[in-house]
Order: C-alpha cells, then structure tokens, then sequence
C-alpha cells in the first residue's frame, strides 16, 4: 500500500497539469455551488426584510363586507374557542391616509400585540430578534407616541414626526416596500384617522402552512427554491361564516416579483449543482484513465484491484477535500463580488455572507462527496463504455415527457412546472447524446470510415478520434450542452426582453419631461407651465389603489367573484395616450361608439371603459369585453396592455370615469411636452425653481434609469449563467485531455512514421472542433426550446407578462461561440507537462 | 431581551405580593418608562370591600389573579392546573373614550401537569385591555384574556367558573371556596421591603370539579384549589434576584403559604413571610423566623439552569414544629414561555416520607 501511495505522489509530481486541472475543475464546481447559495440566500434575506412590517409572519388577509371590530372579535372568541385550528393568529389592521410632508402617506395600525409572540416586534420576522433595522419592540408603539416609518418618507430615527398636529417620536425606520408610510398601534391609527371605534380594514392570519417544514429546508438547500412551491390555499369549507379570505402574495405584488427572481435564482443554482456534480465526476473519470497504464502495471506485479482502488480513491478524496476549501474561499468570494454588483440595489446594502451548515454540506457533498462517490464509479467504470441500459434510457425519457407535457399543458403546476418541464427537456437532450455518439462511432467504424470523399486522412482521423471514447466524452459534453443551452436560453429570454422593454420604453415615454409630486403642487405648477411662452403640452395623471373584481355572470349587481387589489392609473385619454399602451380605437370592435355615443373626438376611452394590464389579465383571466367592478363602479376591458416592470396589476382610465367610480382625483404626475425648438432643459430648471417641491427628470434620464434597472436585475442571471458555462469548459478541457493521453500511442506511432507536429495538431483541432460541435448541435435545439419556454411559460407564471421571443445574434451567439472555442481551445492548448503524462501513461 | 425583560417584570409583580426596583425599572423601559407617580401605593391598612376588590384596582399599576389546583381523575391520575392573570397600567391618567388605548395590559398564563403521563404544558397570551380582548369587572365577577377567562355568576366569589382551552389542553371547572378570604401580612398590607408593600388576600381552599381534556381525552377530575389576589404599584427592592413561593394544602384540612425573597448578597431577607390557615379557616401570620427552606435536589433543564425541585421546609406552627418535605411532582414544570420560570405541582412529604398533601411552588430568578 505504501508502495502504491508513494506511486500516486510520484504521479503527482510528474503530471502537475493533471492534478492542477482536476483540482481547478473541482474547485470551480464547489465555487459555483457556494456563491448561487450565497446570493441566494442573500436575496432571500433582502426581499424578507423589505416585507412590510405588519403583514410579517401573516398568510392570509380576511374581510367581510362592511367589516367591524364586532366581527373580529367574534371570530377571534370563535378561534379560541378552537374553531379554526389551522389558524395560528388574528391580527386587527386599520388602514388610512395622511398627508405627512406634502406627501400621501399610508398610515398602518395594527394590534401589535396579537402577533404571535414571537413576533412582537414591530417589522421584525418570525422571532429572530434584530434581523431587521426596525426590530422595534411592540411595547415601545403602545404609548401612542412612537412610530416607524418607511425609508421613503427619509425620516432618521430619534426625530420628531408631526402627524396630523401631533408629535410622534420615529423609533424604527424599515423598507416595508409601501412607499410613504408609517406605522402605528392601532389606537393611535383611530386618533390619526379620526376613524370610528369599530371600522377596520382587515383581519391578517396566518394559515398552518403544511409545506411549512419543506419550504424551510428547500430554502436552506437551495435558497429561493421553495418559492417554486404553491402558496397554502385555503379550503371554502374552512373559512369562517361570511369572511373571504385573500393570500397576502396577492396583496404584495412586489412579493411576487421577488418570489419569481428567487424561483429563477433557485433553478440557476440547481443547474449550477447538477453541472457542478457533472463535472466532478468527469475530473474522477479523467484521471482513473490517465493512472489506467500505472495500476495495469502494479497489477501485473501482484497488487489487488481493491487495493489500487483504495490507493486511487484516498487519492482523488484528498484532492477533493484540498479543492473543496479552494472553493470555498473561492465562491465565498465571487459571491461577495456578484453581490456587490446586484443585489445591492435591492436593499441599498450588502447583505453579510456566512458560511452556514447547510452550505458547507452542499460544498463537502459537492467536492468531497462527490469526488469520493465519482471516483468509486470511475475506478469501476475506468476502461469500460458501457452505456445507461435501455429499460433505463426508456423508463426516463418517459418520465421526462411526462413532466415535460404536464409542466407545459397544465398551468396550475406553477413555476415549478415550468422549471419541470425545460428540465425534462434538458433530460431528453442529453440522453441523445450517447446514443449519437455511439451512431457516429459505428459509423466511423464501417467500411468507407468516415466520409472519405469529403476529408483528407488527417481530418477523418481527426473526426474519428472524436467519436471513439464515448464514454469518456459524453458525461462532458453532456454538461457543456446544457451550459451553453441554458446560456442561449437565458441570453434569448433577456435580449428579447430587453427589446420588448425597448420598444415599451419608446412608446411610453412620449413626453420630453417627466414630473412627479404632491398633488397640492403639481397642479399649480401645470398652470403656471401653461402661462408660459410657447406653452408646452402637458397631461396629468394620477393614480390610486382599488379593488377590481370581475363581474359574477348574470349578475347586475356589484358583487364581484374575484377581486384583488390594483393601481387605478387615470388621466386625459387621447389617441396619443392610447397608441402608447398599443391601443388603437379603430382596432377594436368598438369603433361604433365613437360615433353615436358621448365619446368626444379627441378622446379614445369611454367613461365605462378601461385598458388593463397583462399581469391583472392573467390573475383575473379577463378577455376583452369582460366587465370589472371597480370601486364603486364597473369598467369594460377594450385592451389588454404589456406592462413589462409592472409588478402589480394596473389598469387605466380616462379621468372622466372616476365619478363614476368614486375616486377622488388627484394627480400626482405630469407629463410635459415641450414645443418644437424648445429648449426642455431650460424649462425644466425654470420648472423646478418655481415649485422646489417637484422631481423632474428628462426622457432620456427616465430611459437610461429604467435600462440600468434592467440590467442590474439580469446581470446576476447572466453572471451565474456564465459561471455554470466556465465549469462546463474546464468539464470539456478534461474530456478531451483524457481522449488525447488515450490516443497518445497511436500518436506516437504516427509520429514514428512521419506525420509532423503540425499535421497531428490538426488531428487534435478537428477532434476538438468535433467534440465542441457536437455540444453545439445538441445545445441549438435544446437552447432554443428553452428561450421559448422562458418567454411564453416561465415569464408568464413568473411575472405576468409575456415576452415576445426574437433571436437577436446578441442573445444566442455568444455563449454557443464560447462553447464551441473553448471546446477548441481545451483541445488545443498543450497541457505544460504534456509530454511528462503521455510518457507516464505510455 | 427587552420582551423577556418585561415578562420577566410582570412575572415579578406577580407570584409575590412586592417586588419592584429593578425588575419595574426595566418594564419601565419596555413600556414606556411609567411613571410611579399617578398611581396610587399600597402603603397603609385599608378596609377591604367586597366584591369590588375582586375586581381591577386600575389606579394602582400591578395586579394580578392566580389559582392553582391540584386534582385527580376517577382512575386516581394527578393533574395540576395553573391559571394566572397580570394587570398592568401603563398610564395612569383616567381612560379616554377609545377602547383601542392600551391603558391595560394583560397576560395570561395556563398550563397543565399530567403527572401520569409526566407532561407539563403552558401557554400564554398577552392583550390589550378592551371590551372584546381582555379585561376585569367586579361584579359579577370576571376576569378574561383572549378567550381564558375565570368567571363567577355574582359578585362573590362563590362557584367560579374557570374556562380555558388551546389546541392541545381545555379546561372547563366549577370553584367553590371551602374557607373565608385570608388577608395577608398585616390584614392586608404584605410588606416586601421598607418602602415595598401590596394589598394582598387570598381564598387557600376551593372545591374544585370540571372537565379537563388533554389531547382530546377528557378527564372528569375532582380535587382542591388555591385563589391569590394582590395589586401594588411599587414592588421589588433592590438586592432582590428572584424568590421561591409555596402554596400548600394539607389532607388534613390545613394550607400553609411560605415563601423566601433570594438576595443577591446570599443573607435572609427579613421580608421573608407566611401564613398558616386552619383546618376552620383561622389564619396565622408566620414571619421570617417561623420558617427555614432548604433546596435538597436539583433538576437541570435543557437549556442548563438548575432548578430546585425538592427542599426541606422547617416550620414552627402553633402545634409544634415539622420538618417537612416539598417534592415537586414531575421536574419539567418550567414555563417554557417567552420568559423562563418554574411553576408546578408539587407533594407534601411528612417525617416518614409519607404524602400528607399537595400544592404549587414557584421558582424565579433562576439562571
């Protein structure tokens, strides 16, 4: 045993290259895993921490029509009675608004003492005391003179708030994702609101949640995942006698949103683990075939296979545990780095990165494990080509169409369907990579060889080698093809979603400023605007949070079946305004109205009318000339619009439908179009003196703003994707390293008779070229079929909105080129100690 | 912390009438630094009036309800059952019109020993004073917090009515005391310091029948009960850590209540008090010097704290002196609330190791 270990040392020593690249591709594929858990679970801590505070710990929202405080303690008298077990907290909310520093601010006043106890903190989560910045206890809310804001009213700490004539002491300070807004105890919510004892606006509970325990070590494992799964729906039968009952998700669309990044960022880091794995097992495989010749050798001198299997594995166990703790380091790292780059906007801070349990488990298993696990393997598979047995290959790709039909057809499964589905696709792909293999191989193996008329001998020995080994290039090229299928796949998704983004941009943005503010101080400064010298245009719009449900069939009434909160966004309705959300009235079937009924020539939408987005289409699955309520009013759908960054459901009308609905209104916002030759700038400045209250910002301020958004939300997924294809390369690197010290005599030979340098490296550039073509050829289909997926499933269940898939070279071209020249520089580049291997394994 | 630190005040304010100083001086800091000044002191004898003391005393800022029974099913099994009850003031100005104000606090604790089965379980619940959450009335007599509520059809005391019930433990039980109200310390006033005192009475013997259920098995369950009462607003002494409370009941128709303030310079406190009660409900009032405890046997919780779970209690009562036994019934009685304390069932040993009774102990301060 000594003797054989001494044999590994020397081995060692004498082909550095190979441990070096063993150790990297393991190292690499451990860092992988580390940093998509670590921005993972950094992600997951910024969007908890964003959650407003008095909805923490809730599930569910319940109502009742004209809801009292009577109705709430009756059900809470009921629940204690031990109606309802599966309700774990009743929590009474009063919700207004004020004007707290010329801006409308949304006061929030909750019991905070019918929290669970673990959560009396105010915008603390789930009892882990101080993970918020808030963290303020209940207690200090109940002496009526405390409250906590919302960053977005940049109140400090310690200061002093004047709400509706009194003072209030801010105490906490948290980014509830509300916008202006504080929070208060409920009896200081009454005072405030000047609200009658016994209104409320809501009851929050929170529901036993039975994938509860799943969803925590799904997360643990693999953070963001458990986003995938369906949120706990609530049974009719259970709900108590006349309430209604509304998922908080519902409430929270910019939860939602999260929740779909973090699905994405789950299944990323998934890929990341599978191609990680891959990899490693590919490094084990690579390296039994480059000893092959030594432990022949010391068999042959008497040394049992289960001994040489021991020395090789104690072996490839240290090198793994070695390239473990690179990793480690190294994906700690660059996840900091990625972090640093993206995540940051999210919270306006870098979250701290540590090392937990769950992530070193997933870095042991993934290079220690794994190395231990694919070395056994590859010691027992060293020399062999056998292939998966075909009840196998059969019993999986069945399953594979199965979660393939089932994740496209059925929309209900979700995200994780989705995610199923473009897996059981990758599934199917990869498992035709062997039986090609295997076809070219007979192929090259009949009596013409491989196309004889077409190649010289070079290329066709070239072509051949390429295809010989199956088994040493197949777990390889199985995982470059999905790196750079997944690279196309995302790259399409994005560019496709960044020209869909351009174009709504364009379209959207039609006036030259954009000016945003109280509504006390725009309208004034709209008349002051339209004093001025070549008066610009200007059109004003305002918006307010209502209640939109669709009309219950055959009912005249305004009970509404399904409903669910949305941004009611009005304003004066032109064509120009229409043609921007893609509204055409003479495309619609509705062109009759115009001309005998009240709609006026220049406007495009009736009062009764409305255009909604695709996010609050899919929710409530309107079609045009649906009916909605809304408020205390009813509207027809006459447009679907795409609203790519909407991350709520939003519908607009012309301002001459708000009596109707019974909101008050209020405009906000201002768009200015400036006259031909007018200097914008200029009057933007004059704009701004005149009213220092008012933001305004230029088109072009808006459109790089938005594109900068853009691009930090998706440089993230193309950093992990470029990740999962580095690892791939150095999988390649080695399979192909393998393939050339295994024909390193036959090269010998050719050398012997003659063949120059120049001409065997052709033979290894063709081989290359092959083996990276052929990651290509089943990466093309594979990449594309993904990109379809991701615009017309996964963006959808995701985020609402569907993307308009085009190919722009931009989005598939790179990763397939990085794939295919890193296949040709893995082959072609001479490993230093080349010479030093060949000679040990010949 | 700070939550644990205002359980950890109210849970002082609660098992023994007077403590205050530090542990009020950090509720103070939960809540809002409430000023001792508004409320009312206990500071001379005052004539009880019944049945108005049964009810809130909201100018003064402590006040709590705690009964205890101990109790067998008809197969013999002991049960043990706590209920408590904290009032505190956070204001002292007179209530306003919104009943949403959070003048009053309340919390709640109930837990269960299942001897037999050697489980104990609590719960507790906090809420605000309101009309349809919590609160206290004298007549007819009710005090409720968040659906535990212990009730009585008029304003005596007479056939309570204690109802309580979570997902896993339910009582529903008929109290009728068996003696007349003891008033403690001196007819009333319980010094716990020099300048530390609370009204203080109790009811030492109930009959005590109901219904209890334990995961879904209901247990018809008979046996006797334990009613204190007491309200204060300046409480702990300074020097003072935590302290041990005893609540007994003999077979033999006696109760004795005893107990010692620990301090943290390890000497005796002079405050130290008790009461020795009757077979016919004559009381005696029993100082310092009439009792000794002494901890015999630890029990270590999980999270390391060292309980004592068995003492010898040396009392000198007007029938001679006894060196008795305290052993409590399970170990793991600890409040596993958000603050940690013990409180359970426990057995009375005479001189020949012979169960002569049963009651409650109380263990704070314990870290």
């Amino acid at each position: 045993m000594k003797l054989l270990l001494l044999s590994q040392l020397r081995f060692l020593r004498r082909a550095p290259w190979s441990a070096i690249t063993a150790l990297l591709g393991v190292a690499l594929g451990v860092a992988s895993v580390i940093a998509v858990h670590q921005i993972g679970s950094a992600v997951v801590r910024s969007l908890d921490a964003a959650q407003p505070p008095h909805l923490a710990g809730l599930t569910h929202l319940l109502g009742r029509e004209a809801l009292d405080a009577a109705d709430y303690f009756a059900l809470r008298a009921a629940w204690r009675r031990g109606e309802w077990p599966q309700i774990e907290a009743l929590v009474p909310v009063l919700e207004g608004h004020l004007q707290v520093r010329e801006r409308r601010t949304r006061v929030v006043g909750a019991d905070w003492l019918a929290y669970p106890q673990s959560a009396t903190a105010v915008g603390r989560q789930g009892g882990d005391a101080g993970v918020t910045p808030a963290g303020v206890s209940a207690f200090r809310l109940l002496d009526g003179q405390a409250v906590v804001v919302d960053r977005a009213l940049a109140v400090p700490e310690g200061v002093t708030l004047l709400l509706a004539g009194q003072s209030f002491t801010v105490v906490g300070v948290v980014d509830s994702g509300l916008g202006a807004a504080v929070f208060v105890d409920i009896a200081t919510a009454y005072r405030l609101l000047d609200a009658p004892y016994s209104t409320l606006s809501f009851v929050g509970a929170r529901w036993r949640d039975p994938l509860a325990r799943w969803r925590v070590m799904l997360d643990a494992l693999m953070p963001g995942f458990a986003a995938g799964l369906p949120e706990t729906a609530l049974p009719a039968q259970r709900m108590p006698a006349g309430f209604s009952a509304r998922a908080i998700a519902s409430e929270l669309p910019a939860a939602a949103f999260a929740r779909s990044i973090l699905f994405n960022l789950g299944a990323l880091g998934l890929l990341a683990l599978v191609v990680a794995w891959f990899l490693v097992y590919q490094v084990a495989l690579i390296w039994v075939e480059r000893q092959r010749r030594v432990f022949a050798r010391f068999h042959a001198l008497g040394v049992s296979v289960a001994e040489l299997r021991l020395a090789f594995v104690a072996t490839f166990a240290v090198l793994g545990m070695l390239a473990t703790l690179i990793g480690v380091a190294l994906g700690q790292l660059l996840a900091l780095a990625l972090i640093r780059i993206s995540v940051a906007g999210l919270g306006d801070a870098v979250p701290a990165i540590g090392l937990d349990g769950w992530v070193l488990a997933k870095a042991v298993i993934s290079g220690f494990g794994v190395c231990l696990a694919g070395g056994l393997m590859a010691v027992g598979r060293a020399g062999q080509s056998r292939a998966v047995p075909g009840w196998l290959r059969l019993t999986v790709s069945g399953a594979a169409v199965v979660s393939l039909a089932i994740g496209l057809g059925v929309e209900a499964t979700g995200l994780l369907g989705g995610f199923g589905a473009i897996l059981a696709l990758s599934v199917l792909a990869i498992l035709t990579i062997r039986p090609l293999l295997e076809r070219l191989r007979t192929g090259a193996r009949g009596k013409a060889g491989v196309a004889p008329g077409l190649f010289g001998l070079l290329t066709r020995m070239g072509l051949r080698e390429a295809v010989w080994q199956p088994g040493v290039v197949a777990v390889a090229l199985a995982a470059l093809a999905l790196a750079i299928a997944t690279g196309m796949g995302v790259g399409l998704m994005v560019e496709s979603l960044r020209g869909d983004f351009a174009r709504m941009l364009q379209s959207r943005l039609a006036g030259d400023l954009y000016v945003a503010g109280a509504p006390e101080v725009i309208e004034p400064a709209a008349r002051w605007l339209a004093t001025q010298p070549s008066a610009p245009g200007i059109s004003l719009h305002g918006q307010a949070q209502v209640r939109v449900g669709v009309q219950a069939a055959g009912s005249a009434g305004l009970a509404a079946v399904r409903d669910l909160p949305a941004n009611l966004g009005y304003g004066d309705f032109d064509a120009a305004e229409g043609r921007r959300y893609g509204f055409d009235r003479s495309s619609t079937a509705h062109e009759a109205l115009a001309a005998h009924e009240t709609l006026a020539a220049h406007e495009t939408l009736a009062a009764h009318e409305t255009l909604v987005n695709e996010r609050l289409a899919r929710q409530l699955d309107l079609r045009v000339g649906d009916i909605l309520t809304v408020a205390a009013g009813r509207l027809e759908v006459v447009h679907v619009f795409s609203g790519f960054g909407d991350v709520e459901p939003r519908l607009l009308v012309d301002a001459a439908a708000l009596p109707a609905l019974g909101v008050l209104p209020l405009y906000d916002r201002m768009t200015v179009h400036g006259a031909a030759g007018q200097d914008v700038a200029t009057l933007a400045e004059a704009l701004v003196r005149q009213f220092p209250g008012l933001d305004v910002t230029a088109r072009e301020v808006v459109r790089q703003q938005a594109f900068a958004l853009f691009d930090r939300t998706f440089a993230i997924t193309r950093a992990l994707t470029l990740l999962a294809l580095l690892v791939a390369v150095v999988g390649i690197y080695n399979a192909l390293t393998a393939l050339r010290l295994n024909q390193a005599p036959t090269q010998r030979l050719l050398r012997a008779q003659g063949l120059s340098r120049r001409e065997l490296g052709w033979v290894v550039l063709v081989r290359s070229a092959t083996v990276g073509g052929l990651a290509v050829l089943v990466a093309l289909p594979l990449g594309f079929a993904m990109a379809w997926m991701l615009c017309h499933v996964i963006n959808p269940r995701a985020f609402g909105w569907t993307v308009d898939l085009q190919l722009p070279l931009a989005g598939w071209l790179p990763p397939l080129a990085l794939g295919l020249s890193a296949a040709l520089l893995a082959g072609l580049l001479p490993a230093p100690s080349e010479r030093g291997e060949l000679d040990e394994a010949g | 912390m700070k939550r644990a630190e205002a359980l950890l005040a109210c849970l002082l304010l609660a098992g023994v009438a007077g403590v205050a100083g530090a542990a009020q001086l950090r509720l103070d800091a939960v809540l809002g630094a409430v000023e001792d000044a508004g409320f009312a002191r206990a500071e001379a004898v005052r004539a009880f009036r019944f049945p108005e003391d049964h009810g809130p005393h909201p100018r003064y800022r402590s006040e709590w309800w705690y009964l205890t029974v101990n109790a067998r099913n008809a197969a013999g099994e002991e049960f043990g059952v706590q209920f408590t009850v904290f009032r505190q003031g956070t204001r002292s100005a007179p209530p306003g019109d919104n009943p949403w104000e959070p003048d009053q606090l309340y919390l709640a604790h109930f837990a269960v020993t299942d001897v037999a089965r050697g489980r104990h379980r609590a719960t507790e619940r906090l809420a605000r004073g309101h009309p349809g959450l919590a609160g206290a009335r004298a007549d007819p007599f009710a005090v409720w917090v968040d659906g535990f509520s212990l009730t009585a059809p008029g304003g005596s005391l007479d056939a309570m009515r204690l109802e309580a019930v979570t997902a896993d433990a339910g009582v529903a039980l008929r109290l009728d005391p068996l003696k007349p109200i003891v008033l403690q310390g001196d007819r009333g006033l319980s010094a716990k310091g020099p300048a530390q005192a609370s009204y203080y009475y109790s009811l030492t013997r109930l009959a005590v029948t109901g219904e209890l259920v334990l995961d879904g098995v209901a247990h018809a369950i008979e046996g006797h009960g334990w009613f204190d009462r007491e309200w204060s607003t300046s409480l702990l002494s300074e020097g003072q850590v935590g302290w041990d409370w005893f609540g007994l009941q003999f077979d033999a128709g006696e109760e004795l209540m005893a107990f010692q303030l620990r301090r943290t310079d390890g000497r005796r406190d002079p405050f130290d008090q008790g009461v020795w009660v009757a077979r016919d409900g004559t009381s005696l009032a029993l100082p310092a010097a009439a009792f000794r405890l002494e901890p015999l046997r630890y029990w270590r919780d999980p999270a390391g704290v060292s309980w004592p779970v068995e003492w010898r209690l040396m009392v000198t009562l007007p029938q001679g002196a006894r060196t008795l036994r305290v052993v409590a019934a399970i170990d793991d009685q600890r409040m596993d609330t958000l603050l940690v304390y013990w409180e359970g069932l426990v057995w009375i040993l005479d001189e020949r190791d012979r169960q002569i009774g049963a009651g409650y102990m109380e263990l704070t301060g314990y870290e």
